[in-house]
């Protein structure tokens, strides 16, 4: 038997256990299940509308920070001041870049916040390019927001701001001051950005309510059975971001025959666990916000247990990714890490896609979740 | 010849077959084209899908109009479209964006299934289609290290090596199709690619430009190209399909907000842009920004889209564009011709074929419960 099949024998033999364990306690009360009109409003003024808003904050933090540090020459601490304003920013849209419809779908902003993947390195490219060519005009307020989506956001900004052989802000040549300069632009266009969203889902017009309202004369919904399936695919969109964006390229890498690296997002700001792990955490979040635990059927049990464990085993194994992947690459603790987040995002997706959600009337097909 | 293991007829019935075959081969490509014009003539239809099974595998499942389950080949991973060669009862199935493997299988069992792969640097999009006299097969691929689209071409009859390509003149090759000329390939070229390190996830959609290029496939060179306008290059066109007098409808998918969908179907020709269908009634948003699949009746009166975020199928008017019908199918996807003169049939992800005349007067519909129909379905 393979290690891998050892794994998951291992995986559906403890099951089993937590299974059997469970059985007499399944009488206890479940929560109280939601319509979907009230899964839709819930999901969005009690997790995307705040999510949103304090991505605003965020980004006018880090516009300040960045300011002092061109502002101060680069001093240790207004350095260290803004690259920790910068992982507030990657903790806060690795809890959002997952709800992609909306005010964020319009006008490439997902991509104007984070360009990835970006296998050949377009960003560093284009920021190059931009640096030598250092016009005055791009600094300007709103300026960026017309040039390449890739120069834009975190992706170039982390460029900037982790360069341990350019440290931002030091220098007093005219390219140090530029690429200061450029990297305060991309934080106010960051801020621009999420203003624009957090905007988006308000007022009238807004599309809060456009959500909050279906009905005939509504363009976009018809009943609260659409709205709510955006919903239900962002939890399925954040669980296939973290295997497809992290856990899958590091597995297949350090599997690979002879072991390769490969560059995972938010990597050179040491940030890529951060992403992870806060992206997890806010999936849970939405995962309760939704109240898709109601819906757990009554001959299923184990899962009452199942789903909570996999959420604690995903946050404890994204937490500790980039000190396994800097210090004990391709161990065993390395590979069950990411064998057991694969696992376990895996079983929540399966869990709440072919039971709860059906469960909860909301049904959805291999080609409407995922076609081509 | 090694029996089939998932073959079940006696080996006078092969050869008898077999013997037919040759004889069909060797009428050429005029009865080729007879075939691909679904005029063959054959008593059964047999219809082939790509599929879920309820224990999370998938495989191709080869269906007879009846609702027999004639065949299941198993697939290591999720599979897209199928090639057929409607004369040799050949199908290959493209695993999907990004796919690493193709299988080649015979219709009729009388030969085990042959996989293949793409170079190292270059992954399939899910789709491909046999060369008028069934020796090659095109498929739509990208390469990896430039990002570009290309068609790779592979020998049918020399064990699927890879002989050539030639570019897609574009990013993101979707479907490709095989005019009725026989030398043109219509190429929807999607306009964003993707990086098989991070799976499905879309490379470049800000800027995309997506385009249908007709491509002489003798040569490898670009007829012509019609790019989507700029103002909506977030539409991608993704699938084709071919009216008798030769135009060509696709559907696309829309990569923007829903509230800017524009139309998802249009025509376009080797001397006609691309225009998008006019709808007053904004269609686009209503069918959630997104088309799984086109065809085009046999008469080539109708045009057929299905829309699976939306569970509908419309059906058009090929010659007005205008919409004629509407069909409720909860996770619609695949369609394709089938035996009858207008007749599609469809396919859902719930496990529906459904057979369905233009007027919707006929129908039938089979149910298969341990079947979850993937994209694309495709008539043998």
């Amino acid at each position: 038997m393979t290690p891998v099949r050892l794994f998951k024998s291992a995986l559906i033999a403890s099951l089993v256990t937590v299974a059997m364990s469970l059985v007499a306690a399944s009488a206890e009360a479940l929560p109280i299940r939601k319509s979907h009109a009230t899964m839709v409003i819930d999901t969005i003024d009690k997790f995307i509308v705040p999510r949103v808003d304090a991505l605003s904050a965020k980004t006018a933090n880090l516009t300040a920070a960045i300011g002092a540090v061109c502002k101060d020459g680069g001093s240790e601490a207004s350095r260290k001041a803004a690259t920790a304003a910068y992982a507030e920013i990657v903790h806060a849209w690795g809890g959002l870049d997952f709800i992609r419809f909306g005010p964020v779908a319009r006008e490439h902003r997902l991509e104007r916040i984070f360009f990835w993947p970006d296998p050949r390195g377009f960003a560093s490219r284009q920021l190059s390019a931009l640096i030598a060519a250092k016009k005055p005009d791009l600094l300007e307020s709103g300026a960026l927001a017309r040039q390449s989506v890739a120069v834009q956001g975190l992706t170039a900004l982390e460029i900037l701001l982790y360069d341990e052989k350019n440290p931002l802000g030091t220098g007093t040549d005219e390219t140090a001051k530029y690429r200061c300069a450029l990297a305060a632009a991309i934080a106010a266009n960051l801020h621009a950005i999420a203003e624009e969203i957090s905007a988006g889902w308000k007022g009238d017009d807004g599309y809060r309510m456009k959500m909050l309202t279906p009905g005939s004369d509504n363009a976009l919904y018809k009943d609260a059975s659409e709205t709510v399936r955006d919903v239900a695919k962002a939890m399925a969109m954040g669980l296939e971001l973290g295997r497809d964006r992290i856990v899958l390229p590091e597995l297949t890498a350090v599997t690979a025959d002879p072991p390769r690296r490969v560059r995972l997002a938010f990597e050179q700001a040491g940030l890529t666990s951060e992403y992870l792990q806060s992206s997890i955490v806010a999936l849970k979040d939405l995962y309760e916000t939704i109240g898709l635990d109601a819906y757990i059927p009554a001959d299923k049990p184990w899962m009452v247990k199942f789903i909570p464990d996999a959420w604690k085993s995903l946050i404890a194994d994204a937490a500790k990714l980039d000190d396994l992947r800097a210090n004990e690459r391709g161990s065993e603790a390395h590979l069950h890490a990411l064998r057991k987040m694969r696992f376990d995002l895996s079983g929540i997706r399966q869990i709440i896609f072919k039971e709860l959600a059906p469960n909860a009337e909301i049904e959805m097909g291999i080609n409407e979740l995922d076609g081509d | 010849m090694p029996k089939s293991k998932w073959g079940s007829t006696s080996s006078m019935a092969i050869d008898r077959r077999q013997f037919l075959i040759g004889s069909m081969v060797a009428l050429g490509a005029a009865r080729h084209a007879l075939a691909a014009e679904g005029l063959s003539g054959a008593a059964t239809a047999v219809y082939a899908s790509g599929a879920r099974r309820p224990d999370g595998s998938y495989a191709v499942l080869l269906i007879a109009e009846d609702g027999r389950l004639l065949r299941e080949i198993p697939l290591s991973a999720r599979c897209h479209d199928i090639a057929i060669d409607h004369v040799a009862r050949l199908g290959v199935v493209f695993a999907r964006r990004p796919g690493f493997f193709a299988l080649a299988f015979d219709a009729d069992g009388r030969r085990e299934p042959e996989v293949f792969a793409p170079p190292p640097d270059r992954h399939f999009y899910g789709h491909g289609v046999f060369s008028k006299d069934g020796r090659l097969v095109y498929a739509t691929e990208h390469n990896v290290d430039t990002g570009d689209g290309i068609i790779g071409v592979y020998d049918a009859a020399g064990g699927w090596r890879r002989v050539g390509e030639f570019p897609s003149y574009g990013i993101g090759p979707h479907e490709a199709i095989l005019l009725s000329d026989g030398k043109t390939l219509a190429i929807a070229n999607g306009g964003f690619g993707n990086d098989p390190a991070t799976g499905r996830e879309s490379i470049g959609v800000a800027d995309m430009a997506p385009n249908v290029a007709f491509v002489d496939v003798t040569s490898g060179a670009l007829k012509v190209r019609h790019e989507v306008p700029s103002d909506i290059n977030l539409l991608s066109v993704r699938h084709l399909a071919e009216t008798p007098r030769g135009d060509i409808w696709f559907g696309s998918q829309w990569q923007g907000g829903l509230e800017d969908t524009p139309a998802l179907i249009g025509r376009v020709g080797l001397d006609r842009p691309i225009a998008l269908m006019v709808q007053a009634d904004a269609l686009g948003m209503a069918l959630k920004g997104y088309i799984g699949a086109v065809a085009v009746s046999a008469d080539g009166r109708l045009l057929a889209a299905s829309a699976p975020l939306a569970g509908r199928v419309v059906y058009a008017d090929a010659e007005t564009g205008k919409i004629v019908h509407d069909v409720r199918i909860k996770d619609s996807s695949g369609l394709t011709l089938g035996s009858g003169g207008s007749e599609f049939v469809m396919s859902s992800g719930e496990g529906a074929l459904r057979f369905e005349s233009d007027d919707s007067n006929s129908q039938k519909i089979l149910n298969f419960a341990g079947a979850e129909f993937d994209n694309h379905i495709r008539r043998v």
